[in-house]
């Protein structure tokens, strides 16, 4: 199953208002082929979840319809009324369109966050903050230590009982065998 | 010495030649016979193969996933997922509120993908199961010989101070500082190098998951693996398990026919189906389903983070697993995962992603009292259907309670909860109370399910029970389930090792009793 032409538009524009241009991040996620990355999904998932997509995709499509009372498909809003509908609709008191438009984010996220560009200065802490990091580690090295010798799940002081065959035959005490 | 003789070889790099057949590949028709078949390649599956290669038996272990290489793991989230993952991550539980369910779809199953985390089952849930179950054939002594076993071969460890990381120690130092009982974890870990890739497996082959330990092992031990082969049903004749059919990726059907038994190891998820295609016919085939449903919440600091170094999963408390049936954890997210839950959208929500080098993620299991069942889909597909009762949502709501609480303590600016009905960002710690009176609803709560249990358990009674308790199916004969589905509860603790233990025990009987039948 594939994508419409305008359904891929709407994969779009949906995506490009979750993930814009001209944020805190380098770029945002219209320059890596939103429409395309949902079409292939679709076309590559089972019939259930593939149906579960695109009535997601319908969903924010017509997010500014049901949210903000405005007549436009998603790819017809300004940038502001896009991110305005998509975020009351995943704050939907109806629990199908806000798990379904949290889905698509989700999915978006996939795409956008695994580009190295923009995944780099999500990761990123200044040259100030990494050694405030050694630091820190270095101040409760000997608490930590200390705590590894309590790890619950920790085993027991009796030994193995052996009483089956090969019950404490390690991997060692396999090879050996043969 | 050249450069490329130098670099680290990974056990899945030396394999015997022939001893792997990857579906893909196959381009006719096949048989293949052994003493055991074995169905899966997971942490029940692996062990199962291993114990019995060590105990001299010829193996034939069928995989539906590929297997991918050391070498082959890629950082990438959708990727591995579509690689790596059932339904390429988007399989979900089904009842008042969806729940995505994470399983591995590879060799090694989901020990390729998780934090591998070493919990030996609790000794409160063998006496339960003895108590209430009649498993009285299964004590906790006989299992600390095979959880010792188990943790010698996998090199099981606290994780180590140096590669910690903050997301864990903070963990740690907050609840320490409140007077929580919590240590570092313990991992089926040689070498881990902190590089926070676990969920998408370890490139360093540290993570001792099974497609780099017992499937290798045993197939230097003479096993066979067949990969890309998805087992379509077992062959009873009579009663009897004598054969195993599965079909290829490429088409072509694969009949594995075994002399001695057929082991299931598909997951509690996937053996139900299987038994059914096979002619098992049992009233509790299906039914008492039970999960460790997660959730995850992130907390914003002034202070760095950095989840991308450290343990993935590195610390942990049980404090309030025996009083209010929750456990917490500290997980570290890749970016491709946190940013679905960080709130927000567009240049809100780009603005917090830009500081994901301060955000900490810690989560908690929910010992879940609720039962589900597993059954058939109208497109033929495995349905699992599952709904939290009111209990299990008090406990969730005292685990996030707990959660933000100790952000707020380590010095979190804000709190991100991802909860319906609750501000999406909390500021204060007077709004903890916001969670502690927060809904009970299990729609209003983001849980993703990994740990899952029962429906084909093991007990006496066969109106009661699928599994007799030496894991036979009941009113068969050479018919065994090895893993988490023939567990009567869950645990309130990661499952892997107890499900390793417990397949290990059931081999080790299972060759043990073919032993004495062929000297009597």
């Amino acid at each position: 199953m594939r994508l419409f032409a305008f359904e891929k538009a709407w994969a779009e524009a949906t995506l490009a208002a979750f993930f814009p241009e001209g944020s805190a991040l380098p770029r945002g996620v219209s320059g890596m082929r939103p429409g395309e990355y949902v079409d292939d999904t679709i076309a590559s998932v089972e019939l259930e979840p593939s149906l579960g997509i695109r009535l997601s995709l319908w969903i924010c499509a017509f997010a500014p319809v049901f949210f903000l009372r405005k007549l436009v498909t998603i790819r017809g809003a300004s940038p502001e009324d896009r991110e305005r509908a998509l975020d009351l609709a995943t704050r939907s008191s109806i629990y199908a369109v806000r798990q379904l438009v949290i889905a698509l984010k989700a999915m978006g996220a996939l795409l956008y966050a695994g580009a190295a560009d923009v995944r780099a200065p999500m990761l990123r802490v200044t040259p100030e903050e990494h050694a405030q990091l050694i630091a820190l580690r270095r101040r409760s090295s000997a608490a930590t230590t200390s705590l590894t010798t309590e790890a619950p799940g920790a085993a027991p002081a009796d030994p193995p009982s052996g009483d089956a065959l090969m019950a404490t035959r390690s991997k060692e005490a396999c090879d050996a065998a043969e | 010495m050249q450069p490329s003789e130098a670099r680290p070889r990974f056990a899945d790099e030396d394999l015997p030649e022939g001893s792997v057949v990857d579906g893909d590949a196959v381009s006719g028709p096949l048989v293949d016979e052994a003493d055991f078949v074995v169905v899966g390649s997971g942490a029940a599956g692996g062990t199962a193969a291993y114990t019995l290669a060590c105990a001299g038996y010829s193996v034939i272990v069928l995989e539906e996933g590929p297997y991918v290489k050391t070498r082959e793991l890629v950082e990438e989230v959708h990727a591995t997922f579509g690689r790596l993952f059932r339904s390429k991550g988007l399989q979900v539980l089904e009842g008042r509120a969806f729940m995505p369910m994470l399983q591995g779809r590879c060799v090694g199953g989901s020990t390729l993908v998780n934090s591998a985390i070493a919990w030996r089952v609790p000794e409160d849930v063998v006496d339960d199961w003895r108590a209430s179950f009649g498993l009285g054939s299964i004590t906790m002594k006989e299992l600390d010989g095979h959880f010792d076993a188990i943790e010698h071969d996998l090199s099981v460890r606290s994780v180590a101070e140096d590669v910690l990381g903050e997301n864990n120690r903070l963990f740690l130092d907050v609840a320490r500082s409140r007077g929580i009982v919590a240590a570092p974890m313990r991992r089926y870990d040689r070498g881990c190098k902190g590089s926070a890739l676990c969920l998408t497996g370890c490139q360093n082959g540290a993570k001792q998951g099974m497609s780099v330990t017992y499937v290798p092992w045993s197939l230097a031990r003479g096993a066979r693996l067949y990969s890309s082969c998805r087992v379509e049903r077992v062959v009873l004749a009579g009663n009897r398990a004598v054969a195993v059919r599965a079909v290829a990726a490429s088409g072509h059907v694969v009949e594995a026919r075994a002399r001695r038994g057929v082991l299931v190891a598909a997951s509690t998820v996937q053996t139900p189906g299987l038994l059914r295609r096979s002619g098992v016919r049992s009233p509790a085939l299906g039914r008492y389903f039970q999960a460790h449903p997660g959730l995850a919440l992130g907390g914003l600091f002034d202070r760095p983070i950095e989840m991308a170094f450290g343990a993935t999963q590195g610390c942990e408390s049980i404090h309030f697993r025996k009083t209010d049936r929750f456990k917490l954890e500290t997980i570290s997210m890749p970016p491709e995962l946190a940013a679905a839950r960080v709130p927000g959208v567009g240049k809100a929500l780009a603005s917090r992603l830009a500081r994901l080098g301060h955000v900490a993620v810690w989560a908690a299991q929910i010992r879940a009292e609720a039962q589900g069942t597993v059954g058939t889909g109208l497109l033929g597909g495995d349905v699992v259907r599952y709904t939290m009762t009111e209990n299990d949502m008090r406990a969730t709501r005292k685990a996030v309670a707990v959660i933000a609480r100790l952000m707020f303590d380590g010095g979190a600016r804000e709190v991100w909860p991802g909860i319906h009905g609750v501000p999406p960002v909390l500021t204060s710690p007077d709004q903890v109370a916001l969670l502690e009176d927060g809904p009970l609803e299990p729609r209003s709560y983001s849980y993703i399910a990994t740990h899952l249990f029962g429906a084909a358990r093991m007990g006496p009674d066969p109106g009661t029970s699928v599994c007799a308790p030496d894991f036979s199916v009941h009113g068969t004969r050479g018919l065994y389930v090895v893993d988490s589905s023939v567990f009567p509860t869950n645990l309130g603790v990661n499952p892997q090792h107890s499900i390793m233990a417990m397949s290990r025990l059931a081999c080790t009987r299972l060759a043990n009793a073919e032993r004495f039948a062929a000297v009597a």
